[in-house]
């Protein structure tokens, strides 16, 4: 018999009487101050959030040295070329947690699956009209269950590690730095 | 209605005073108790150890003393925990399930009945809320469910005259007895109970307060060996007007 | 059969008084950001009975979920692989490598490659692993197991990581900042990732509606890896399913928290397919747990979301280091866990423990831990497996205990013996090395109360 039939026979064995599936929360209503909270929550956990009109004005003033950027605002491909050295990318963000910092970016607003990851800093652009209280309305929104990305990832803050006593050290082996744009 | 006292074994052995002190407390708040020989243990001790079997003899006979009462006070949150929560390997019959229901810890009884004679105790009190009291009798919040533990050791304390309860880095860390842990994992208990006086000793305590003097047990031992003293306390002592 | 026990194990860590110290403190803290951060959720205990409850239900269907997440991933273009057992795993992986050539694997952080001892296996086959997680590069360096879950490296002090790192990466044997520390190890990490021909990751959720999974991490290696090497590896234990996208909104909120405190991961990476080209294999583990299923008392145990909560709660664990636990998985939920693997070997966990309750209370997905550790120690009394003198002391107390007579007369000779004892022959006792024994009165309770009451 296969190991697959043997496992699934002996789960059915096995497990135990049927219980309910609970009913989800819908998700908490927005505060007020939904983006200055997020704001916040954004720099507790390491990044940088500035609200502003015009992001590349913000990452400018931000980044002003970095040599090789990827801009994926618009919808652009991943140009090719080596993934190393990738000084700054910038990406939309399709939806924002508040309660956690989180912002979804998925697949097709990357270009390249490594591109949030191999960067050396990282910029995300996101409305202030796509923030959810917390992460319950976040799944509500994005029905991934229905419109299935091949990948998608919430990030929050810049990579960190506290593997070395415990002391928190931002920049592991992904970005050193995030900057969250939040256009009003 | 009728009311019993059960004494646990070590604190009928070798803590007489403090179950002199838990008596003469509930008879000066008016109630008649009882005190049935019969009774022994309620069986902890073997089950905690790995031993359930062993320790049937106990309970069975625990449940047969106290079955015909209303209601059954212990002036420990540990033992009564045990008899609540697993007395359930017993048959369930009635008699067992109303032993289960019917035992209460002291500082809990205490609080259901009018106040007693006022107490002076001027003193720094270190508060150690025994974990089964704690968590298995939820008495109190625990520190990681709440940030106000209150709870019916810190209320009985309030009544007191004087008593001012100081505040500790770790309001509720374990004191490392634990039953037969204390000599399955000697180097570790230990360690517990000497990092747990060092709490009480930084904030100034001038007396350890427990509602269970299994805690207090371990924790005394741990205080003499150190040779820097520091009372250990049941409430029901302080609450019958002694000091340290 | 010889084997250490973890009150041996704990008494030697805990030796060393200031590295005891200084690892409670550090879990404390963890434990105290835990707390401070739940109590800004005002729902946090309806979160946890709702996780409970979605990981109860999923238990109860689990042969269903597994079958509609399998059609699922292999739609999506997933190769699903299924492994009775550790052996197996093993071998498959081995297997995915040599089919590709590669001789090199980097894994970020995977605790089912530990339990199954992945690393030790490809290693005899020639394969080089690289794990690319910064604790567990260093446990690896050390030739040490993770002490931790969450944290592999917690056991470590700076110092000694620094001492490591002059040897591995040429940093300055006296550097221990761990910024600089962690630094240095970034370049060799980064270039193990970029060049990685196939990458190995864990599994924290996989969803049985969209076939997809998760993985929460902090350090950015786990994407890289798989985003960068053509093959990208996952294994996952059985009991990983849930059974809704959405169920994630309820665990995603409760496991960082419940981990270290943060609101969530730096990364929530939710993989649904294989990057073109690229391939991604599914490696289905069971290794005991579908027999783990069948213990009514215990099951619950693998609603377990690897947080590491009830690690840094238990005030035995800060005091005895992960390693005391000889487990794959240490602290409390190790102490329920390993039982069902091995319970001659892991005989003892289920007593290094004072029952205090705390890990139950910090359980996100509330495991009666304390319950288990109860129910096991049970079991193993039952087993024969306590030790000859705790077993034949427990049954004479049991006996005495029983009887009025017996414990009457019993406790006079005890309270005669307790204040005749010598302080030497005292402190050559477990209760007495660091302690003083109660000192004994001449009349019991009872004693008194019948010469001052009978009348």
């Amino acid at each position: 018999m296969s190991s697959r039939q043997m496992i699934l026979d002996a789960v059915r064995r096995n497990r135990p009487e049927l219980r309910p599936l609970p009913e989800l929360p819908t998700g908490a209503v927005l505060s007020e101050d939904a983006v200055e909270r997020f704001a916040a929550i954004i720099r507790e956990v390491g990044g940088e959030a500035v609200i502003a009109s015009d992001a590349s004005a913000a990452i400018q003033e931000r980044y002003p040295d970095a040599q090789r950027v990827l801009s994926m605002v618009d919808g652009d491909a991943f140009p090719g070329g080596s993934l190393e050295g990738i000084d700054l990318v910038v990406l939309r963000g399709a939806l924002g947690v508040v309660e956690n910092g989180a912002i979804w970016v998925d697949e097709a607003s990357m270009g390249h699956r490594a591109l949030p990851f191999v960067t050396m800093h990282l910029v995300l652009v996101l409305r202030a009209a796509d923030l959810v209280a917390d992460m319950h309305g976040a799944y509500a929104a994005l029905r991934l269950e229905r419109d299935t990305p091949g990948f998608g990832v919430f990030i929050s803050g810049p990579s960190k590690t506290a593997d070395i006593e415990r002391a928190l050290v931002i920049g592991a082996q992904g970005p050193r730095s995030l900057l969250v744009v939040i256009l009003p | 209605m009728s009311v019993a006292l059960f004494i646990p074994c070590y604190v009928d052995q070798l803590y007489p005073q403090v179950a002199r002190a838990t008596l003469s407390v509930l008879e000066a708040r008016g109630v008649k108790v009882e005190y049935p020989l019969a009774q022994t243990c309620c069986g902890q001790p073997m089950a905690n150890a790995g031993c359930e079997g062993d320790a049937h003899a106990a309970a069975r006979r625990f449940v047969q003393t106290f079955a015909g009462f209303d209601t059954i006070v212990a002036p420990s949150g540990s033992c009564v925990q045990y008899v609540r929560h697993h007395f359930d390997v017993l048959p369930q019959t009635p008699q067992v399930l109303a032993v289960r229901h019917r035992t209460v810890d002291l500082c809990e009884f205490l609080l259901t009945l009018p106040a007693g004679p006022p107490v002076d105790f001027p003193y720094r009190v270190g508060v150690h809320v025994g974990c089964h009291a704690l968590r298995g009798l939820r008495q109190a919040t625990a520190s990681e469910l709440g940030p106000t533990p209150g709870g019916a050791l810190r209320t009985l304390l309030g009544t007191l005259h004087g008593a001012e309860i100081v505040p500790l880095d770790r309001p509720d860390e374990c004191c490392g007895f634990g039953g037969t842990f204390a000599v399955d994992e000697p180097a570790i208990s230990a360690r517990m109970g000497s990092d747990r006086i060092a709490d009480h000793r930084r904030h100034g305590a001038e007396v350890l307060v427990s509602g269970d003097m299994s805690c207090l047990m371990h924790l005394e031992g741990i205080i003499r060996r150190q040779g820097d003293p520091l009372p250990v306390m049941h409430i029901a002592q302080l609450l019958n007007g002694e000091r340290p | 059969m010889s084997i250490s026990t973890h009150p041996e194990a704990a008494e030697a860590f805990a030796r060393d008084e200031e590295r005891t110290a200084w690892h409670d403190q550090a879990l404390w803290f963890v434990r105290a950001k835990r707390d401070q951060v739940t109590r800004a959720i005002p729902e946090w205990e309806a979160l946890r009975t709702l996780a409970s409850g979605i990981k109860g239900h999923t238990l109860s269907r689990l042969d269903e979920y597994l079958e509609e997440f399998e059609r699922h991933a292999v739609a999506n273009g997933v190769v699903v692989h299924w492994a009775a057992d550790a052996e197996e795993h093993n071998r498959i992986i081995l297997g995915i490598l040599r089919g590709r050539g590669a001789t090199r694997l980097v894994k970020s952080k995977s605790m089912l490659t530990e339990e199954c001892h992945l690393n030790p296996y490809l290693e005899a086959n020639g394969i080089t692993v690289v794990d690319s997680d910064l604790g567990e590069r260093i446990v690896q360096l050390n030739n040490e197991a993770p002490s931790h879950i969450v944290m592999p490296a917690i056991h470590k002090r700076k110092a000694e990581v620094g001492a490591l790192f002059a040897e591995h990466f040429g940093t300055s044997p006296d550097e221990d900042d761990p910024g600089r520390l962690a630094d240095a190890a970034r370049g060799p990490l980064r270039e193990a990732l970029f060049g990685a021909e196939v990458a190995l990751t864990g599994v924290n959720f996989a969803i049985a509606e969209t076939g997809g999974i998760v993985i929460c991490t902090n350090e950015g290696n786990a994407d890289l890896g798989i985003h960068l090497a053509p093959v990208h590896i996952a294994s996952m234990g059985i009991e990983k399913l849930i059974p809704r996208v959405a169920d994630l909104g309820v665990f995603l909120r409760l496991l960082a928290r419940s981990a270290t405190g943060q609101p969530i991961t730096a990364y929530s990476s939710h993989i649904v397919a294989p990057r073109t080209p690229g391939q991604l294999h599914l490696v289905i583990v069971d290794n005991g747990r579908s027999e783990h299923l069948g213990r009514p008392e215990f099951r619950e145990a693998l609603a377990c979301i690897r947080c590491g909560a009830c690690l840094n709660t238990c005030p035995v664990y800060r005091r005895s280091g992960g390693h005391s636990y000889g487990s794959t998985i240490p602290g409390p939920i190790g102490a329920i866990l390993s039982p069902g693997i091995d319970l001659a070997k892991h005989a003892s966990l289920p007593f290094a423990s004072t029952l205090c309750g705390s890990c139950g209370d910090v359980c996100p997905v509330k495991i009666d831990i304390p319950q288990q550790l109860y129910r096991w120690r049970q079991i193993v009394g039952r087993a024969g497996l306590l030790p000859a003198k705790k077993r034949v002391a427990m049954r004479l107390l049991g006996d005495a205990l029983g009887s009025q007579r017996w414990y009457e007369r019993g406790g006079r000779v005890a309270r005669l013996l307790l204040r005749m004892v010598p302080s030497w022959l005292v402190r050559r006792t477990a209760w007495g090395r660091e302690r003083e024994l109660p000192v004994a009165p001449k009349e019991s309770f009872r004693e008194w109360y019948q010469r001052s009451r009978s009348e």
